[in-house]
């Protein structure tokens, strides 16, 4: 970069504002045409013959809002043609263990985008996994083929090629609220673009639990990835957001209606713009704070220009998700918990949910459950079953006191009797006291425990008949994520 | 001038309750009105009973009502005719004095400002007669016009008639707002919203379908308060050529020389049943059912998942409350402990009465809004296999021909928020129309479609046969039948599948049934 560009790119950031628009219609199709109106109009963004990539969010085979809405996506795959775009690409990483494929079958995805003109990508190459005749050499060369590595402050990822390749990128982000970072911000819906296993955190990192280095080390990672490649367009989607419980739906759950969307060329801008109309202290969240520390260009919410709606007036206090686990307040659960990393917190906090939603009557049935998590939580009352989960807490809580348990020998009540009777002394002996290993122990194994293997061992310890909710949800859940293309996915994902 | 049919019934009814009180005994009168605006023939006392319990409960508890007949905007007073009903019991008309109608003075009408309304017509009714009105009752020019219309050959009319017609005339009223009843009823309101989310359909033809469904029955009700037996008589047949005939008839037990003061339920049902010669009798609690109905019109329209929920589960703790709240004779085999026992040695409980009802309708409502989200737009479709059977299906346009009705249902934020029903020639335009195909140009119109939803009308009729009507002599059947139907796409189809459906697809009967029951029966037997 000569010193003529740097001075260019320094005067024109001084002297150009960042700008953001908060539009707002009666539909989320109005607001985001108007929004993108009012920030110049589509062909601002997207040029003729571009090829253009929509990372939307997809995690689960669900309804809306667990994933994008699929009117906002048609709108702008619309707009994308009618600005001459030459591709319209659309994808992204679901949940771990979970192949696109399965999804796009059971929402029908690749067809629908097809007929607006889009194309949805697999990026996980899950399209040529039910290939039978496939083997592990040309899995290795699709995979090499369809990732780039890419190394950025001394990490590597693996990058969709076609991601990098394209011209427009374009985050289209439904925003719900999220146990760890409060809501789903446009920064952790640009994270998806990695494969899931490489956005796990390694295993050295969750050592250190009392300054959560799980977490620094997520969304170092987080950044790391927007580093690759910044989106042109980002949208915050928050005509409707989940709220309560999220980010998925959860009992707890509730949909609040905005009408709003959050529009700009700079994703933390935008999440700036999206925390405020939440009435959220962006101080609060760590994702924008770690960023001020690293070269990314952060904007002052004061420098950014705020178009369309006024942000005083819009202001939308929401429901974000508990802190604590024991706020969950699931039926026949008392949780204990020591110092949690925020990866058991994150899972633990989505097994509770789950629990509390999905297995009503089993949990009706299994009555007094004591929840252990952390290290070194607190010792529980006497329970009927006791939860270790994690590592942590199994490693932590081998010397409580609920590991063992007493058993007092009973009475001889025919020889008592008998010496009532004979009027004999009665005897001295004190009834024998016998310690056991308690057995009425889960353990939830992992740093932290994987969701599906949780549930699993769940069955697996009270029995199918004691879980019927559990039990049908497990056969059902074998459909879609046990497999041969998971199979076949676990390999891809190894290679 | 109203119809003088109606008028003459209307007045008819009238005198009976102003001298009811002065009757012997006015349980044993055998006098016979028709229900108002019905062809339906009842017993004077009945009628007054019907009165007394449903006014008050459903469209207003207080006494004295007053009745604004309307003429065009434009003139200087609309009041064309008063009418004022005072009535010693809230509900119970007797006496209508035809007031001057210069007493109240009405420009124009202001649906908004009805109070300011009623307040008005009260002062000028208490300064006239010294008398409060509770509620005033307007109607325009053109609901007189539409009622005459309506009642002219109403008592010529079958049921069926009877209910397409009322049905219609209801609907316009609402629509094209002909009647203001203030303070606004809980029932109009229901109605009210409840067209709105309807949209452009039409309650005769939803009426059509759901009589379409229903399969033939013979059944009568035998209604229970402390101090009134009603019984019901309800019957459905189908001619050759399957055209629908309904009957009901209002009965009291003195008409059938039935003395109910038994108190043995089950004997006093099988005693109707001789008389009438009905296949089924009912017995259910007066307080329950209109407790119920209370409930399902307070319901808020559009229709939030915590209140269909909160019905639901009302509902199915009906259903399992069977020899408690409600009986049945002859007894359904479902019921028989040795049956129940036997099979449950094979690893099958069915024990209707510990239904779940509490924990059934969250499974329903988690799976919905885990497939297909808190705001969808779902297509249902009802088809009609037996239309091939009889051969008035030609091959080409096959699924065209079969379909029945297409409805469109949105939801939005967890609430029903609207109905469409959809042109046939709208969705099928080749040939072999694809489920992938209807999908698409659906969703060209209204938005992305969550998924695409096929019944087949046989399908509901056996599900409302055997779990409704408890018709059937195996306790096993008709799990089997309707799971198996479930797993026919002849029957039955969703598209995309999802993954429940997928697994009733491949799974045994069997096995489904064994995974389903301990969801829908508790396991404790306490």
């Amino acid at each position: 970069m000569n010193c003529e560009t740097t001075f260019f790119m320094f005067t024109h950031s001084k002297s150009k504002k960042t700008e953001v628009v908060i539009s707002k219609g009666n539909t989320p199709k109005e607001s985001l045409l108007k929004g993108i109106e009012q920030l110049g109009g589509i062909s601002k963004f997207i040029s003729n013959d571009d090829n253009v990539f929509i990372k939307f969010n997809l995690n689960l085979p669900a309804g809306f809002p667990t994933n994008t809405n699929f009117d906002v996506l048609e709108a702008l795959i619309i707009s994308c043609k009618e600005a001459g775009a030459n591709n319209i690409y659309l994808g992204s990483f679901p949940l771990r263990g979970i192949p696109l494929k399965i999804i796009s079958d059971l929402l029908n995805m690749k067809n629908y985008f097809e007929t607006l003109g889009g194309e949805l990508i697999f990026l996980d190459n899950s399209d040529t996994l039910e290939n039978k005749n496939i083997n592990q050499d040309q899995l290795k060369k699709i995979k090499s083929e369809s990732l780039s590595l890419l190394q950025i402050n001394e990490n590597e990822f693996f990058v969709p090629t076609i991601i990098l390749n394209s011209n427009k990128f374009i985050s289209v982000n439904q925003i719900n609220v999220n146990p760890l970072f409060k809501l789903n911000l446009s920064l952790l819906n640009i994270y998806s673009i990695i494969p899931p296993r490489h956005q796990v955190i390694g295993k050295n990192a969750k050592e250190n639990i009392s300054n959560d280095q799980y977490k620094k080390n997520l969304i170092s990672n987080i950044l790391d990835v927007y580093e690759i490649k910044q989106p042109h367009l980002v949208i915050n989607d928050l005509f409707y957001i989940l709220e309560g419980a999220g980010p998925y739906i959860y009992k707890d759950s509730k949909i609040k209606r905005t009408n709003l969307m959050i529009i700009g060329d700079n994703a933390i801008a935008v999440d700036k713009v999206t925390l405020n109309t939440l009435n959220i202290e962006i101080e609060s969240s760590e994702l924008i704070s770690q960023a001020n520390n690293r070269n990314i260009d952060v904007p002052k919410l004061s420098n950014i220009k705020i178009l369309g709606e006024k942000l005083e007036d819009i202001k939308t206090p929401i429901e974000l998700c508990v802190s604590e686990l024991e706020d969950i307040k699931t039926r026949s659960f008392s949780i204990h918990s020591g110092n949690i990393c925020s990866g058991c917190f994150k899972q633990a906090y989505h097994l509770l949910n789950f629990m509390k939603t999905y297995m009503e009557k089993d949990l009706k049935y299994n009555i007094d459950n004591a929840f252990l998590i952390g290290e070194n939580p607190p010792e529980p009352n006497k329970a009927n079953n006791y939860f270790l989960f994690g590592d942590c807490a199994i490693k932590n809580t081998k010397n409580y006191k609920f590991r063992k348990i007493i058993i007092k020998s009973k009475k001889d009540l025919i020889q008592e009797a008998k010496k009532k009777i004979l009027k004999e002394s009665k005897s001295k002996k004190k009834p024998k006291i016998k310690e056991k290993q308690n057995k009425k122990i889960l353990e939830l194994p992992g740093c932290p425990p994987n969701f599906f293997n949780c549930l699993e061992l769940i069955i697996k310890y009270f029995g199918k008949k004691n879980v019927p909710n559990l039990n049908l949800l497990t056969h059902i859940n074998r459909l879609w994520i046990a497999g041969d293309l998971n199979n076949k996915l676990k390999i891809w994902e190894e290679l | 001038m109203i119809n003088k049919n109606f008028k003459d019934n209307w007045l008819k009814i009238l005198r009976f309750n102003t001298n009811r009180e002065i009757l012997e005994d006015p349980e044993n009168v055998k006098e016979y009105f028709r229900i108002p605006l019905t062809p339906i023939s009842i017993n004077a006392n009945l009628l007054y009973q019907f009165f007394e319990l449903l006014y008050p409960k459903f469209i207003n508890d207080q006494q004295h009502i007053l009745d604004i007949i309307l003429m065009d905007d434009d003139k200087k007073n609309m009041v064309q005719n008063l009418y004022l009903y005072e009535t010693r019991k809230a509900g119970i008309h007797e006496t209508v004095k035809s007031l001057p109608p210069n007493i109240i003075k009405i420009k124009s009408l202001e649906p908004e400002n009805l109070d300011e309304l009623f307040d008005k017509a009260q002062k000028a009714i208490i300064k006239e007669f010294n008398i409060q009105i509770s509620s005033i009752r307007l109607f325009r020019k053109e609901t007189i016009e539409l009622v005459n219309n309506y009642c002219e050959r109403i008592e010529e009319i079958s049921v069926y008639e009877f209910l397409e017609h009322f049905l219609d005339l209801i609907q316009k009223l609402i629509n094209q707002d002909l009647v203001y009843i203030y303070p606004e009823p809980i029932i109009i309101k229901f109605l009210r919203s409840s067209l709105v989310l309807l949209d452009k359909i039409q309650l005769q033809n939803l009426f059509k379908i759901i009589e379409e469904i229903i399969p033939e029955f013979d059944l009568s009700l035998l209604i229970n308060a402390s101090d009134v037996k009603i019984i019901i008589h309800l019957q459905k047949q189908l001619s050759k050529f399957k055209k629908s005939h309904l009957a009901i008839r209002f009965l009291t037990p003195p008409e059938l020389n039935l003395n109910l003061n038994n108190l043995d339920i089950k004997e006093n049902l099988n005693l109707i049943r001789r008389i009438l010669k009905t296949e089924k009798v009912y017995y259910v609690n007066q307080n329950d059912i209109i407790s119920f109905i209370s409930d399902f019109f307070e319901l808020a329209v559009p229709l939030k998942k915590e209140n269909l929920l909160f019905l639901l589960q009302r509902a199915l703790f009906g259903f399992r409350s069977f020899e408690n709240h409600w009986d049945m004779v002859p007894r359904p085999k479902i019921y028989n402990t040795l049956i129940r026992f036997i099979i449950r040695l094979f690893g099958f409980n069915i024990n209707l009465k510990k239904l779940s009802h509490w924990s059934i309708p969250y499974i329903i409502f988690n799976f919905i809004d885990f497939h297909f989200g808190l705001n969808s737009k779902i297509l249902f479709i009802i088809t009609d296999q037996e239309k091939s059977k009889i051969g008035r299906v030609s091959r080409n346009n096959i699924f065209k021909n079969l379909c029945n009705h297409i409805f469109l249902l949105k939801f939005e934020e967890s609430s029903l928020k609207k109905i469409y029903t959809i042109n046939k020639d709208e969705l099928f335009s080749d040939k072999y129309e694809l489920l992938y195909s209807i999908k698409e140009k659906v969703t060209k119109k209204y938005g992305y479609i969550s998924a695409v939803i096929i019944f087949d009308k046989f399908l509901l009729q056996n599900i409302i046969k055997y779990f409704f009507f408890s018709d059937s002599k195996f306790l096993f059947y008709p799990w089997f039948k309707i799971l198996k139907m479930f797993k026919n796409e002849k029957f039955f189809r969703i598209y995309p599948e999802f993954p429940f459906y997928k697994l009733i697809k491949k799974k045994r009967t069997i096995t489904i049934l064994k995974l389903l029951l301990p969801l829908l029966i508790d396991k404790h037997e306490f």
